[in-house]
């Protein structure tokens, strides 16, 4: 019986085993999702730049004119119709949609940065410090956010950065138990112990090999919060919390509309769409992503 | 009898299995050997109705003459657990971490119709029966509770507590300690004797399958390459792939000597897909020829059946 | 012999707190439970035992992963400080690992040289890091090329290449390798192990195997330590242990072997015992 016995051979299998990794095409509804949110972004950085009116972008926003007033949708040079001031819709909800998703993204950046710190050390330092920091975020967890942000208004004033601390507060608990959980599961696998075999530090382990990691998985939750981020910030507008005039938000027109809703109901109606398509796109990028994710996990 | 009959399976475009017949007897004990990649457990989950949704199967899978494949979830949700059962490798995530193992194995007697009031004590017997111990204790115990070993004996008693005819066991050992390996070898062993299961043992360890298996078939990318009586296969393997298999495997107490390096078999399984035309081992084969490049046909020395153009020598 | 060993370790203890399942006092695991062992110069010594052995851990305290709760590691003959990391980096320089899932042994986002120079920026080195990269990654069988690529364009087998590699890059005198081959295919087994014993030939290594496959133990190793519940129960060369085991739990292991006649030829070694 002869045997193949061969020493160690120097097979050159790089050449020839390309990287095998499937491109799987995007789903449609995360397509869609991309494009709704691309669409949504596009119009909020024009937005700052130029609005479809006279004079510059300043201008657009205290061009007041009391005789045009509640003009209905599909007017002569008002499209979606004026508000109970004059004002152009178009050029409202443009402007609000840079707003609005302006402050959505600082306050999810703000929940980010708080969450996955507190997130990333709750799981390389296990027992009391990471018990202790789990339970407050427990407690975050448990405190409405309307409550929360009446709280701060009162505290800190009725701006965008209220908002937006506001925003961070109520959500990043979720980050940072997404993360926990994604990167206890992270550090079990064996280049983490390999790093502390050549002498890396928990803190430089935590920050370049699970956080880069785990990213993915966060950035899901994070635009799965950005809608919500949408409605919470509509709320919170409702209050009186957040821009402040002439600066338009969707929040605050869906709150300015409220006066006029029996004589002309588009000023409600045209913020109150954007919001539902902007939390549809948000969810759709969301969820589409996951589910990528999801998949290749399975595959590997 | 489980009949296979050219069965093909492919993912998308990729081709998994090449055409696999093989029969197993009743009673009989089958092994499918092969490493990774070589589709040996597509061919089991091929049997068992659990192919992945996006894989196509086409051919024959019979039992007793009563077709397989193709039949729907519902169909084979009877089928499973009372006509054919399966345990797999990792035996914690074979079973539900929320219920207590008690509770676990009464529920493929419902299969039989059996009452409530009696599932315990047939859940006792059944404990009993693959010489599990404290068996009181264990009913009571979550999965996590008891070790590998432990667990395993917990799946082979609930794949059999359906009474199926055929069982079939994906790398049952491959996760267990030594020790705990050559007791449940033993187990499975007397167990599908007392009951007359066939047993199709799908594994890489040739040493196991010599111990419970009278017939091997070698499995390499998608096709089986050598079939035929255990003993007669491990002493003289026919087709190069088996006789390198062997070959990489040492044994102890048969030391060569001590600078001698370890036989292996030069590059790597290919990817799904990516094995070369005609024969699938040609391109780490030492023997390989242009021959190759076409499928070796199959030869057939009584039911000893290997396919390669440049066989082992026959011994004398 | 009387030279100093390479590596010795006396009497190491490692215990675990076990978390708590009920309202009581929090049970201790002792995973190694007063351990001495000695590693010559280029000596390959094989460690066997099953779960619980404490293999592991013993593993994880040489290569300064887990410090000991009680007794010392020398290195040629000083003392290993484990109380601060630089005292741990400056071991760890010599003492590189090897472990045994090829598949999380490489951190997925970065490619094989980043993953390469990993160890030597951390414990800082003189050496130009890509000519090392390029030198390792040829001392273990793979092109240059693999230096620019991602882990998963890569088999079991070649990662593993890639980690031993790493493991090779501070180039460390001794390579704690564990259980590196138990999730290859059997085919490829033996390639690895062949490097194993090439890299040792070639760089003068002292290599500890953990490996639970006592064939593949005896055809390599110069020593044999087997390992039960956190105790080295029986030591000698694999002839001396595999022709004539003394200890009762050496004997249960080897009884349990099963060879290509689907026999268990050591059956009649096995102490007699009552057990499941």
């Amino acid at each position: 019986m002869t045997a193949t016995a061969e020493p160690t051979a120097v097979v050159p299998e790089d050449a020839d085993a390309p990287a095998r990794r499937r491109r799987t095409p995007l789903k449609l509804s995360l397509k869609v999702g991309l494009a709704g949110v691309g669409l949504f972004v596009f119009v909020g950085i024009l937005s700052r730049f130029w609005l479809p009116s006279e004079g510059g972008v300043d201008a657009a926003l205290y061009l007041i004119n009391i005789g045009d007033r509640l003009k209905p949708p599909f007017s002569p040079g008002h499209p979606l119709g004026t508000d109970h001031l004059g004002r152009d819709i178009v050029v409202q909800l443009m402007r609000a949609t840079s707003n609005t998703l302006l402050i959505i993204s600082l306050g999810s950046f703000v929940a980010f940065c708080v969450g996955v710190t507190i997130g990333l050390l709750a799981a390389m330092f296990r027992g009391l410090p990471e018990q202790g920091m789990m339970r407050f975020v427990d407690i975050i967890f448990a405190v409405p956010a309307v409550l929360l942000a009446l709280v701060l208004a009162a505290k800190l004033g009725a701006s965008v950065s209220t908002t937006v601390i506001a925003l961070g507060v109520w959500f990043f608990p979720v980050i940072a138990r997404v993360t926990r959980s994604a990167a206890l599961t992270v550090r079990e696998r064996a280049f983490i112990s390999a790093a502390r075999t050549y002498g890396r530090s928990n803190i430089f382990i935590a920050w370049r090999h699970i956080l880069p990691n785990v990213m993915s998985i966060i950035l899901v939750q994070v635009t799965l919060i950005m809608a919500i981020g949408i409605l919470v910030e509509a709320s919170l507008a409702f209050l009186g919390v957040g821009t402040q005039p002439p600066e338009p938000s969707w929040g605050r027109m869906l709150k300015e509309s409220q006066d006029w809703l029996g004589e002309a109901p588009w000023l409600g109606i045209a913020p109150g769409i954007t919001i539902v398509l902007a939390v549809l796109a948000f969810n759709l990028v969301g969820n589409g992503l996951r589910d990528r994710l999801d998949r290749r996990g399975r595959d590997t | 009898m489980l009949r296979i009959s050219n069965l093909r399976v492919s993912i998308g475009d990729t081709p998994i299995l090449n055409g696999i017949s093989t029969t197993c007897n009743k009673g009989q004990r089958l092994g499918i050997v092969g490493e990774s990649g070589s589709g040996k457990t597509m061919t089991a989950l091929a049997v068992v109705g659990l192919l992945p949704e996006s894989a196509t199967a086409t051919g024959d899978v019979s039992l007793n003459d009563f077709e397989l494949l193709g039949r729907t979830e519902e169909e084979m949700t009877r089928i499973r657990g009372r006509k054919v059962s399966m345990i797999f490798q990792d035996s914690l995530t074979s079973l539900d971490p929320l219920m207590k193992v008690g509770r676990q194995m009464s529920l493929p007697l419902k299969l039989r119709n059996i009452a409530k009031a009696e599932a315990k004590s047939t859940v006792i017997e059944l404990m009993e029966s693959v010489q599990l111990d404290r068996p009181g204790e264990r009913y009571q115990s979550y999965p996590h509770q008891l070790s590998g070993g432990q667990r395993q004996r917990v799946n082979l008693a609930m794949s059999l507590a359906g009474e199926p005819e055929v069982l079939i066991a994906d790398e049952p050992t491959t996760a267990l300690d030594v020790t705990v390996k050559a007791r449940v070898a033993k187990l499975l062993q007397s167990v599908v004797d007392r009951t007359e299961t066939s047993l199709i043992l799908i594994t890489h360890d040739l040493p196991l399958v010599a111990f419970i298996c009278e017939r091997i078939a070698v499995m390499y990318g998608g096709y089986i390459v050598e079939e035929g009586d255990t003993t007669e296969i491990l002493r003289n393997p026919r087709h190069r792939y088996t006789a390198a298999l062997i070959a990489s495997m040492p044994v102890l107490r048969t030391r060569r000597n001590k600078g001698d390096r370890l036989p292996s078999i030069p590059g790597s399984v290919p990817a799904a897909g990516d094995f070369p035309s005609g024969c699938p081992f040609r391109n780490r084969c030492a023997a390989a020829t242009a021959q190759c490049e076409t499928m070796p046909e199959t030869v057939s020395n009584g039911s000893h059946r290997f396919a390669c153009w440049h066989p082992v020598e026959a011994p004398a | 012999m009387t030279a100093t060993p390479l590596l010795e370790g006396r009497n190491i203890v490692k215990r675990y707190k076990l978390p708590r399942t009920n309202f009581g006092p929090r049970k201790v695991l002792t995973a190694v439970d007063g351990v001495s062992l000695t590693l010559g110069e280029s000596e390959f010594l094989g460690l066997v035992g099953e779960s619980g052995s404490g293999k592991s851990t013993m593993a994880s305290i040489l290569t300064g992963q887990t410090q000991p709760d009680s007794g010392d590691v020398f290195f040629r003959g000083e003392r290993v400080n484990f109380r601060n990391r630089s005292g741990t980096r400056a071991f760890q320089q010599h003492v590189q690992m090897v472990f045994q899932d090829p598949y999380s042994s490489l951190d997925p986002r970065l490619t094989v040289g980043q993953s390469l120079t990993e160890p030597l920026r951390s414990l800082g080195s003189d050496v130009d890091h890509a000519k090392r990269c390029r030198e390792v990654i040829e001392a273990v069988g793979l092109t240059t090329a693999a230096l620019e690529r991602y882990p998963h364009a890569f088999s079991g087998g070649q990662r593993q290449r890639i980690a031993i590699a790493r493991a090779l890059a501070p180039r460390p005198s001794i390579i704690v390798a564990d259980e590196p081959v138990s999730a290859l295919d059997v085919s490829i087994q033996a390639q690895v192990l062949n490097l194993l014993l090439d890299l040792r030939a070639e760089f003068g290594l002292s290599i500890i195997l953990i490996a639970h496959d006592l064939a593949v133990v005896e055809q390599v190793s110069d020593r044999v330590l087997v390992m039960q519940t956190g105790n080295v129960v029986e030591q000698g060369t694999p002839d001396e242990i595999f022709e004539n085991p003394q200890h009762p739990y050496t004997r249960t292991l080897l009884s349990a072997v099963l060879n290509l006649e689907g026999e268990f030829p050591f059956e009649h070694l096995a102490p007699a015992t009552a057990d499941e």
